[in-house]
C-alpha cells in the first residue's frame, strides 16, 4: 500500500524549489478554531472542527465531496456563520460583530473554484478594487502594487484585458493577484484548479507553491496531492463533518493511521 | 449556398465570390417558381392600393392645420414673451449632448451624423428664430463634441457628469423662472462676483494658455456701461475681480494639484448657486419671471414628466428592487406590498389618486402643483414595474460575486454600488429603455387628469371649428413625433450596450 503510493505520488504535480518550511510553531497560532459546529437547517455539516494554524504554516485539507472542507474554511472569512464553537484569526474572534468581522476579512484573502472575478472590470480594475475602496489607497499607488502582483503572477500583460478574454489558468491567477492586494496574512484556498483544464493546473500551482516560499499562512483544499508533498506543513482530512485524521505530509502518505484515509488515498491517487 | 468549400492541404481557396445583379436577384427571388410570382402579385396590387390611398389622402390633406398650431401643440399656453427660454433650454441640451457624445461614443465611424442630421433637419422644416434656434443648437453639439473629445477622458468624464447634473436644475430654472430684483440686492451681487470670480479661476487653472477667455472681462465691462444703473457697480467690480482671479489663475496653473483644488471650487460653489436661485424666487416682473405651471403644455409637457419620471422612478425601482432582496424582513415586506399593490392597479387610477391624494394627505397651506402631482403619480407607477426589471438583473448575478467582494472586506453598500449593480443593470439596459419608452407613450394619460399635454392640445384643437376635420393630420403628425423620439432612445440604448458590452465575452 504505501509503496504504491509512493510511486502514485511521483506521476502527481512536482514543483521546481526543494522544500521548505516557514512555519513559525513557537508563536502563538494565527488561526484558532475550537469545537466548530455548522447546521444548514438538520443537516450537520461540521460537528465539532478543532484546529490550529500556526504563522507562515501551509496548512491541506482534503476529503471526500461533502464532507464540509469548503464549509469550514469559508467560516475562517464568514461567509458562513458557525453555530457552536469559536473561530479566532489574529486575535480577532469571529462574533455577530461587524466590526471584527470587517477586520477579520482585510487580514484574509480567498481565492475561489469558479475565480468569481468581476466581469465588467479590467484586469487590473479587478486587483486595485479593494485597496482602493477599503484600504483607501490613491490609485497610483494601488496600480503599482497591482503590476508588481500581475508580474509576479506572470501575466502582467493582461493587465487591461477583461476576464472573459482570459484562459482559465490566468483568471486563477489574476483571483490569487486580486486576493495578494489586499496585502493578507492569511490565504484561503477553496479548490483552486478543480475548474481547470490539466495544462492549466501547473501554472496555478507553480505560483501557490512560491507563494507557500515566501512565508504566507495558507489554508488549501485540494486534492492535489504533489502540491500537498511539496509545501504542506500539516494535513487534514474531513470526513463527514469531522476530522478523521491529520499530520505531516510523511504521516499521512507513508503511514496513515486510519483504514478511510488508506481507502480515500488509493482512490484519488488510481 | 450550392458551392462547397474545400481546402487542400497546401493550399487555401479564397471563397467563392458571386457578383450581385439585381435582375438575377429579382428572378430568382420574386418570378420563380411559379408560386413566387403569384405572391408577388398579389403583394404588389396590395402595395399599390395603400400607397395610391395614402398618396392621394396625402396630397390633398390639409397639412396647413400642423404649422398653424405648432406652437400650442409644442409647448401649450407658454407666453410668447418667454419663449426664448425654451430655446434657451434646447441650446444647453444640444451642447450637454454634444460634449457627452464626444465623452462617452468616442468612436469615429459614421456617429456624428445623428447629432448633425437631427438639427439640420428640424431647422429644414421650421422658419424664422426657431430654424435660428436649431441652427445654433447644432453649433453647440459641435462645439461641444469637439472640445470633449480633446480633454484628457478622466476630465471629460467628470465635467459630462457635472454638466448633465446641472442641466436638470437650469432646464426647470428656465421653463418655470424665478425672477430677476430690478434693483438688486447684495445677496444677488455677491453671488454674481462669485460666480465670475470661480469662473474665471477654473477656466485660467484648465486653458492657461488661451489668452480669448479675457474677451469675457472685456464684454462685461462693456455691458457695465449699458446694464441698468443698480447692476452697473457689480459689472464693473465682476469684470476687474474676474479679470485678477482668471491671470492668477494662468500664472500658478502649473503647479501640482491645482487643477483638483480648482475643481473642488467649481463643485463648492454649485450648492451656493442653488441656493441663490432658490432662496430668491419671484422678485420681479422682467425677463425671468415665473411661467406657472397651467402655462407648460404641449410637447413640453410630455417630455417633461417623462424626463422627471424617468430621473425620480429610476432610483426609487432600484431602491425597491433592492429592498425586496434585503434580509431586513421589514424592508422586504414593505417592498414587496409596494409593488404589489402599485402593479395591481391602473395607472389611470393612479393618476387621479396623485391628483386628489396629495392634497388629502398634506396640510392645507402646502399645495403641490398639478404638474409635480402628475410627476409623483408617474414616479410611483413606475418605480414599481422599474424595481421588478432591476431584480430580473439582480438574480442574474452569481452568488460568488457577492462573495467574492465580501472576502475582500467591501462592504454591503461598495459590493451593490461597484460590483452588483453595474453588472445587472447593464443586463437590464434593453428592458429598461423598453420601460422608458412605454413611459414616454403613457404621459399622454395625463390629459385624463386635465393637463393639457399633446394629446389634450390636440383634442382642443380639433374642436376647434376653423380645424373640424383634421382629425387624421394632426393624430398622424402626433405619431410621427412620438416616434422620432421613441426611436431615438432606442438606438441611444442599443450604442449604449454596445460601448458597455466590452467586457462582456465570458
Ligand atoms: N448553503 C447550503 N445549504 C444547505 N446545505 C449545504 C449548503 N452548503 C453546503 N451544504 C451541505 O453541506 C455539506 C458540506 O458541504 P461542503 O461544500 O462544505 O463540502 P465539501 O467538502 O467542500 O465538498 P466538495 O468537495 O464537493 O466541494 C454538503 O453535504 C452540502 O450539501
Ligand atoms: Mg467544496
Amino acid at each position: 500500500m504505501t509503496e504504491s503510493v509512493g510511486t502514485a505520488l511521483n506521476k502527481q504535480y512536482q514543483p521546481t524549489t526543494t522544500r521548505q518550511s516557514h512555519a513559525r510553531y513557537d508563536e502563538p497560532p494565527i488561526i484558532v478554531a475550537k469545537d466548530v459546529h455548522k447546521w444548514f437547517g438538520h443537516f450537520h455539516a461540521l460537528r465539532g472542527i478543532s484546529m490550529e494554524v500556526y504563522p507562515g504554516e501551509v496548512v491541506v485539507i482534503f476529503g471526500p465531496s461533502g464532507s464540509g472542507k469548503s464549509t469550514f474554511i469559508r467560516c475562517i472569512n464568514r461567509l458562513e456563520e458557525h453555530q457552536k464553537g469559536t473561530i479566532i484569526v489574529d486575535g480577532v474572534e469571529l462574533t455577530h460583530n461587524l466590526k471584527n468581522i470587517e477586520q477579520v476579512r482585510r487580514k484574509v484573502g480567498m481565492v475561489f473554484q469558479q475565480f468569481n472575478l468581476f466581469p465588467h472590470l479590467t484586469v487590473l480594475e479587478n486587483v486595485t478594487l479593494a485597496p482602493i475602496h477599503v484600504l483607501k489607497w490613491p490609485k497610483e499607488k494601488a496600480e503599482k502594487v497591482a503590476m508588481e502582483l500581475l508580474e509576479r503572477m506572470g501575466i502582467p500583460d493582461q493587465a487591461h484585458k477583461y476576464p472573459g478574454q482570459l484562459s482559465g489558468g490566468q483568471q486563477q491567477r489574476v483571483a490569487i493577484a486580486r486576493a495578494l492586494a489586499m496585502q493578507p496574512k492569511i490565504m484561503l484556498f477553496d479548490e483552486p484548479t478543480s475548474a481547470l483544464d490539466p495544462e492549466m493546473i501547473k501554472e496555478v500551482l507553480d505560483v501557490m507553491v512560491e507563494l507557500a516560499r515566501s512565508g504566507m499562512t495558507m489554508v488549501v483544499v485540494t486534492h492535489e496531492m504533489g502540491f500537498a508533498r511539496a509545501v504542506a506543513d500539516r494535513m487534514f482530512f474531513f470526513d463527514q463533518g469531522k476530522i478523521v485524521e491529520s499530520g505531516t505530509p510523511e504521516e499521512i502518505f507513508t503511514n496513515p493511521k486510519e483504514e478511510r484515509t488508506k481507502q480515500f488515498l488509493a482512490q484519488i491517487l488510481h | 449556398m450550392s458551392t462547397v468549400r474545400t481546402t487542400t492541404s497546401s493550399e487555401t481557396l479564397p471563397p467563392p465570390t458571386e457578383r450581385f445583379s439585381l435582375l438575377g436577384w429579382v428572378y430568382k427571388n420574386l418570378l420563380t417558381p411559379w408560386y413566387n410570382l403569384v405572391l408577388t402579385l398579389i403583394s404588389g396590387w396590395i402595395l399599390y392600393v395603400i400607397v395610391r390611398g395614402t398618396l392621394t389622402w396625402a396630397l390633398g390633406a390639409r397639412w396647413e392645420v400642423i404649422p398653424a398650431n405648432l406652437r400650442i401643440l409644442m409647448v401649450g399656453s407658454y407666453p410668447g414673451e418667454f419663449l426664448w427660454r425654451i430655446g434657451a433650454a434646447i441650446l444647453l441640451l444640444g451642447w450637454t449632448v454634444g460634449f457627452s457624445w464626444g465623452v462617452w461614443v468616442r468612436q469615429r465611424e459614421r456617429v456624428v451624423w445623428v447629432l448633425v442630421a437631427l438639427p439640420v433637419g428640424l431647422a429644414l422644416v421650421t422658419a424664422g428664430p426657431v430654424r435660428w434656434m436649431w441652427a445654433g443648437t447644432l453649433a453647440l453639439a459641435l462645439a461641444g463634441w469637439a472640445v470633449s473629445r480633446r480633454l484628457p477622458e478622466r476630465m471629460g468624464t467628470v465635467l459630462g457628469l457635472l454638466l448633465w447634473a446641472l442641466y436638470f436644475p437650469a432646464f426647470v430654472l428656465l421653463v418655470r423662472g424665478w425672477g430677476v430684483p430690478e434693483t438688486p440686492n447684495w445677496k444677488y451681487l455677491a453671488a454674481w462676483q462669485v460666480t465670475v470670480v470661480t469662473f474665471s479661476f477654473v477656466v485660467g487653472v484648465w486653458w492657461s494658455r488661451v489668452p480669448w477667455v479675457a474677451a469675457v472681462h472685456a464684454g462685461m465691462l462693456v455691458a457695465s456701461f449699458l446694464a441698468p444703473p443698480g447692476w452697473r457697480g457689480a459689472l464693473l467690480l465682476s469684470a476687474v475681480l474676474g479679470f485678477l482671479a482668471w491671470q492668477v489663475a494662468r500664472r500658478y496653473a502649473h503647479l501640482e494639484g491645482i487643477k483638483r483644488f480648482s475643481l473642488q471650487v467649481g463643485m463648492a460653489y454649485i450648492p451656493l448657486l442653488v441656493f441663490i436661485f432658490f432662496a430668491y424666487e419671484p422678485l420681479s416682473q422682467t425677463w425671468m419671471a415665473k411661467v406657472e405651471s397651467a402655462h407648460w403644455g404641449g410637447m413640453l409637457l410630455n417630455l417633461l414628466i417623462t424626463v422627471f419620471g424617468i430621473m425620480f422612478s429610476f432610483p426609487l425601482g432600484v431602491l425597491f428592487a433592492l429592498g425586496r432582496r434585503s434580509s431586513l424582513p421589514v424592508i422586504r415586506l414593505f417592498s414587496i406590498l409596494y409593488i404589489e399593490f402599485i402593479r395591481g392597479v391602473p395607472f389611470v387610477t393612479i393618476l387621479f389618486m396623485a391628483q386628489v391624494m396629495f392634497p388629502i394627505l398634506l396640510p392645507p397651506e402646502m399645495s403641490v402643483d398639478r404638474v409635480v402631482r402628475a410627476i409623483l403619480g408617474v414616479v410611483l407607477f413606475a418605480a414599481a414595474y422599474m424595481a421588478e426589471n432591476v431584480r430580473g438583473g439582480l438574480q442574474a448575478i452569481p452568488k460568488g460575486q457577492y462573495e467574492a467582494a465580501y472576502a475582500l472586506g467591501l462592504t454591503t453598500s461598495q459590493t451593490l454600488l461597484l460590483i452588483i449593480l453595474p453588472q445587472a443593470l447593464r443586463n437590464v439596459i434593453p428592458v429598461l429603455v423598453g420601460q422608458f419608452i412605454g413611459l414616454l407613450k403613457d404621459t399622454t394619460l395625463v390629459t385624463i387628469v386635465g393637463l393639457l399635454d399633446i394629446l389634450g392640445v390636440a383634442q382642443s384643437v380639433l374642436s376647434n371649428p376653423e380645424w373640424i376635420g383634421t382629425q387624421r393630420e394632426v393624430y398622424l403628425f402626433v405619431a410621427l413625433l412620438f416616434w422620432v423620439i421613441s426611436y431615438g432612445m432606442s438606438y441611444a440604448s442599443r450604442r449604449l450596450e454596445k460601448a458597455l458590452g466590452i467586457g462582456e465575452t465570458r
